[in-house]
């Protein structure tokens, strides 16, 4: 569905992207992550027709923007980090207005802003004016004006910011219905929340892909203290499944640290902490201590950023 | 196909951008304003001279640097400030039907302005003033003026982010071109002295330094598009004369689009 390849853009002496490529297929959702600055703004700004690379491509279902840019953005809805409401608007109205540029059929324009509304829930405040509404209804309807004409490619530009636990889940939601049939790239700088709805992360840092690789497949850390090192509990911890590795520490205090990396299929981390749990107690070894350390995604982005800030204080 | 998509698209724009007039304060001001002070006009023209509309909507015409830049300024600095130009240049429509679309609004704005002087009109038909041939085509003259100077703002509200500098860009530039003609001879004077003063050992002769300023004169006001309504005022009609201003129109437009989708390109944040 949208191909990238060799993406450059350059503003000045300042390489904003440089040789990005990544693919997104129907039925995937991808989060985009990456520190402030990192080029996940531009990245999308280019795969949505708004500004042209400096160099390298970018297809929506194997339509240029440079080449034929009214069919290219037909196929995407992009909800950019504002959402671009016209505040003196209802929302009837602005959602009105959007159908109108984006579906050509006079005759369904009417049956899709119904759709909209609808599926959106937003019939009972199609009158409110945009300015009066709060962020997370703007975020809304912003989301709305992205659907408008069921476009296969959802560009969708830190679409959680701003808004409160309860409509965050709402917004996961609505992505895990839409995934069967869009492809979605969205990008955060919420480790958590890009973990939890992606089926891949790609990780951009200064303007370059450090890291693409499937949420199911990245690992998990998991620290277990105990009173005494013991090898039998060590073998019993590598057997369980999705383990791939166990390292022991001794701590300042004298007790003893299993630090067990695991991959946890589906997001689920629940089996397997009963087996890390049942490992222990088989070998009589009591679990003062068991808690989640951190994930391979925020270890391998704490390192990209703190790399970062290295860099930059040498200079 | 591709016609009937420009027509859609430029239909939402200009209804979304009439809507939006309709709704602001700003255009009822600058309705009230453009009303009162030809009003005002009017009255003073009643009591000296018996009612001559020409002399008017001249005096209205030369407001357009006034108030055209309050109409053009958020055209496209507004949308970028506000980020809602992201919406329209990622959908699909043409930038043409972008452009096109703001500028129709603009200009049904600007006539309904012109609107405001028709009871003027009644009024000194009903006094016996007069109403003839001249006075039809000098509102053809300002209307052309006035279509023109929309196009001039629209393309200057493309080339910033921010309202403020569209509109005093935009009245510099109309400010120059509204005092042109008067200042051309004085240019051409001022030309013509100075080549009489670097011209130490007299090889030009006077009659040939005063013909290069009254051509370089002829040139400035060649530059103004007011200057090609002079002989409608007089009550000459030409078609080339509307023609030229059709077209000037259309390049201004263009320019427009292209100063916007060169946008996509730039280097600079």
């Amino acid at each position: 569905m949208l191909e990238v390849d060799k993406l450059v853009k350059e503003f000045g002496q300042i390489r904003a992207l440089d040789d990005v490529s990544l693919q997104v297929s129907r039925g995937e959702i991808v989060g985009l992550l990456g520190p402030n600055g990192a080029g996940k703004t531009t990245l999308m700004n280019i795969i949505a027709g708004y500004i042209f690379p400096s160099a390298g491509y970018v297809k929506i279902d194997g339509l240029d923007h440079v080449v034929d840019s009214k069919s290219a953005c037909a196929r995407l809805g992009y909800l950019p980090e504002r959402p671009p409401l016209y505040d003196d608007m209802t929302i009837e109205d602005y959602l009105a207005f959007v159908v109108a540029l984006k579906v050509p059929d006079r005759r369904s324009q009417k049956v899709e802003l119904h759709r909209i509304l609808d599926e959106f829930q937003l019939c009972n405040v199609r009158g409110r004016l945009l300015r009066n509404l709060s962020k997370g209804y703007q975020q809304r309807v912003g989301f709305a004006q992205a659907l408008v004409g069921s476009p296969p490619l959802l560009i969708l530009d830190e679409p959680t910011a701003g808004l409160d636990p309860r409509q965050i889940r709402e917004f996961r939601n609505r992505l895990f219905k839409l995934k069967e049939n869009h492809a979605i790239l969205f990008s955060s700088h919420i480790l958590t929340e890009v973990e939890a709805v992606s089926d891949r992360v790609v990780m951009l840092n200064r303007g370059r892909i450090i890291s693409d690789s499937d949420t199911a497949l990245m690992g998990f850390k998991y620290r277990v203290i105990t009173e005494r090192e013991d090898k039998l509990t060590r073998q019993a911890l590598r057997r369980v499944p999705g383990v791939i590795s166990v390292e022991g520490t001794i701590k300042e205090d004298g007790l003893f640290a299993y630090d067990v990396t695991a991959n946890i299929p589906d997001g689920d981390s629940h089996s397997i902490r009963k087996d890390i749990f049942f490992a222990m107690s088989k070998n009589n070894q009591a679990v003062l201590e068991f808690r989640p350390l951190y994930s391979e995604l925020e270890e391998r982005f704490f390192n990209a950023v703190s790399d970062q800030h290295r860099e930059e204080a040498n200079r | 196909m591709s016609d009937q998509s420009f027509v859609r698209a430029m239909g939402a724009i200009f209804r979304r951008e009439c809507s939006q007039w309709f709704r602001s304060p700003l255009a009822w001001s600058v309705l009230a304003i453009f009303a009162v002070l030809g009003g005002f006009y009017l009255t003073i023209d009643l009591s000296l001279y018996m009612g001559i509309l020409t002399l008017e909507l001249k005096f209205l015409a030369s407001l357009f640097f006034i108030i055209i830049p309050l109409i053009t300024m958020r055209s496209f600095a507004e949308e970028r400030q506000l980020g809602t130009d992201k919406l329209l240049f990622t959908a699909p429509i043409s930038t043409m039907s972008i452009v096109v679309g703001k500028y129709a609004a603009a200009a049904v704005l600007f006539l309904c302005m012109m609107l405001t002087t028709i009871p003027h009109l009644i009024i000194i038909l009903s006094l016996g003033g007069r109403v003839d041939k001249i006075t039809a085509f000098t509102y053809l003259n300002v209307i052309l003026i006035g279509l023109v100077y929309l196009g001039i703002g629209l393309f200057i509200s493309s080339l910033t982010n921010r309202q403020t500098i569209a509109a005093l860009t935009t009245m510099v530039v109309l400010l120059i071109l509204n005092v042109l003609n008067s200042t051309a001879n004085v240019v051409g004077a001022f030309f013509a002295k100075v080549i009489g003063w670097l011209d130490v050992a007299n090889l030009i002769d006077l009659s040939r330094q005063t013909a290069l300023g009254d051509n370089i004169a002829a040139g400035i006001k060649w530059l103004n598009p007011q200057s090609r309504l002079e002989l409608l005022s007089q009550g000459v009609f030409d078609l080339t004369m509307i023609l030229y201003f059709v077209i000037l129109i259309i390049c201004l437009l263009y320019l427009t689009v292209q100063r916007l989708e060169s946008r996509k390109w730039e280097t600079g944040r």
